[in-house]
């Protein structure tokens, strides 16, 4: 694999670059909104480069998934059964997650489609049926059931922001 | 009763007219892929000189004051600790010719035409700063985020922002009265506080970030608002400016909750903000700038001159003429900070041409330095030919 250099770029995220097999200059700008430019260096000017595509995050993951990086261990976290409307998954609490130290009431509240926490992995230990005052920490995993859309709102208010 | 009310209606209708205006000018900006800023400046001045408007001036300078709070906080905010940290070690040479070739014009401007030394230091800030909104959005607009002489570029802003941290509290000291002791003692003060806080951001920023948030967003933007102004006013108790404070509470929030706030609070900013270009607009008697209008030409020819160079330095050792030259025009344009360097001057009653001054000169760099940077390229690599031996041979063989 091609050595990747890595720049921070104050204020704006950071820049990755790395040189092609083929001798092309290949510049990723990943902004901290999650917003993506894929670019190449210009030949007549090294130090330039002009943009080829500019990518949501959505985006960038398709073409991360489409060219073989796919991000393995998201997927295998992923366990998600679905049946007649309902969805079951296990959802990682994230480390930096808004909702670490909220209680589940608060949690379940939040969003108009309808998901339950109806359990809690913590430490290896499972809690059944945790009672609505029960607060969740980072590292725990939440079992949630619910409808589809329910289940991805949850989803994303336990990774993150 | 009556009275209050169709003052009340006054109210409204001026605000809610300048605010439209407002619209107009942001939309005329964004279509262009200019600056609203320098049109927010026209606006104030032709408002004031065509309709001057009844607003009551303790409102506007509240109004000033909560505008210039947000202006840092979110500066901070675009900031981690570690991005502050890697520029200092990477630009400090940079920052320091930055500081002396762009401080040092205004500052002599101000002495040679007869003023205190106070507002000439001023005028030396208004020069010195360059616009870190304006050259941000310049340089995502023309896509050269991802070009080698970016990080460098954005170094010198990252250094030229912290800067500020002993340098408003200086100026607001002596602006008060103040000793040069009792001034150099509070700049050093915040410059400490500066630093503990980037140190805490870094071990603990978590915490800090933890504390803060929660899912509903009207708790998060009422306590970060709230810590915001609670801390700009115990520093301005203290005489440490409240933008300075209000920059590093920024600093010190870092991932998820520094997120929801840029998102939650940015609006408020730009309502703010926009206001108070157009106050500071508002404050200056069109019939001055005549007047300064030589003055301000030279010092945007000198300064020009001066980033370009300071440009050129940053990114010598890493890109090749053009990029130099692209990094050199991109930190032109000056903005939002010089107004707020000079608007300290306007409110503490300094020196009556500085404003006039700072805003033409403002006007001159925020229009001039995106347009000179665009053209960069072409002139780059042709100056490149010129300067490479190769080059020459072939021009003398033509």
């Amino acid at each position: 694999m091609a050595d990747i250099n890595e720049t921070r770029l104050p204020g704006v995220g950071i820049r990755f670059d790395f040189t092609t097999r083929g001798g092309a200059r290949v510049v990723v700008v990943n902004h901290h909104s999650g917003r993506c430019e894929l670019l190449l260096c210009s030949e007549q000017d090294p130090d330039a480069c002009h943009e080829v595509l500019r990518l949501d995050k959505e985006d960038a993951r398709a073409l991360a998934e489409v060219l073989g990086q796919s991000q393995v261990t998201e997927e295998v976290t992923s366990l998600r059964l679905s049946m007649q409307g309902l969805t079951i998954d296990w959802l990682p609490v994230g480390a930096e997650a808004l909702c670490a130290g909220r209680s589940l009431y608060d949690i379940e509240h939040k969003d108009e489609d309808p998901a339950s926490v109806v359990a809690v992995i913590r430490d290896k230990m499972t809690i059944p049926a945790p009672p609505s005052s029960f607060t969740l920490q980072a590292g725990d995993v939440a079992i949630v059931v619910g409808t589809p859309a329910g289940v991805e709102a949850m989803a994303i208010l336990l990774r993150s922001l | 009763m009556v009275g209050i009310a169709a003052g009340g209606a006054g109210f409204l209708l001026e605000v809610g007219a300048v605010l439209l205006v407002l619209a107009v000018l942001a939309r005329i900006a964004a279509r262009t892929g200019f600056s609203p800023i320098p049109l927010y400046l026209l606006a104030g001045l032709a408002i004031g000189y065509f309709v001057p408007p009844s607003i009551d001036p303790d409102l506007i300078s509240i109004e000033s004051q909560v505008a210039v709070i947000l202006l840092l906080f979110m500066l901070g905010l675009e900031y981690t600790a570690d991005d502050v940290v890697g520029s200092l070690r990477a630009g400090v040479g940079a920052g320091l010719a930055d500081l002396f070739l762009n401080f040092t014009p205004g500052v002599l401007v101000g002495l040679a035409l007869g003023w205190d030394t106070l507002p000439a230091l001023l005028l030396g800030g208004v020069t010195y700063i360059s616009s870190s909104s304006i050259v941000a959005k310049v340089l995502d607009d023309l896509g050269r985020l991802g070009n080698l002489e970016t990080p460098a570029v954005l170094s010198v802003l990252v250094i030229e922002d912290l800067a500020m941290a002993p340098y408003l509290p200086l100026i607001a000291v002596l602006l008060a009265g103040g000793g040069i002791v009792t001034a150099l003692a509070l700049s050093l003060a915040a410059t400490g506080l500066a630093v503990g806080a980037i140190v805490l951001a870094r071990r603990h920023g978590q915490l800090l970030s933890r504390r803060l948030s929660h899912p509903k967003s009207e708790v998060v933007l009422l306590t970060v608002f709230g810590l915001l102004l609670l801390a700009g006013g115990a520093a301005e108790l203290l005489s440490v400016s409240a933008g300075v404070v209000a920059f590093l509470v920024g600093l010190s929030i870092s991932g998820a909750i520094a997120e929801r706030a840029r998102e939650l609070l940015s609006p408020l900013r730009d309502l703010f903000a926009a206001f108070f270009f157009v106050s500071f607009g508002l404050l200056i008697d069109v019939r001055t700038i005549p007047g300064v209008l030589g003055v301000a030409v030279l010092l945007w020819g000198v300064t020009t001159a001066t980033k370009l160079l300071t440009g050129w330095l940053a990114t010598r050792r890493v890109s090749a003429v053009p990029g130099r030259l692209r990094a050199g025009t991109a930190l032109v344009a000056r903005g939002e900070f010089s107004i707020v360097i000079s608007g300290l001057g306007v409110a503490a009653g300094a020196e009556a041409g500085l404003a006039p001054l700072a805003a033409t000169y403002v006007l001159l760099t925020a229009i001039s330095g995106p347009l000179l940077t665009r053209y960069a390229d072409g002139a780059g690599i042709r100056l490149a030919r010129w300067l490479s031996p190769r080059g020459k041979a072939a021009e003398r063989a033509r």
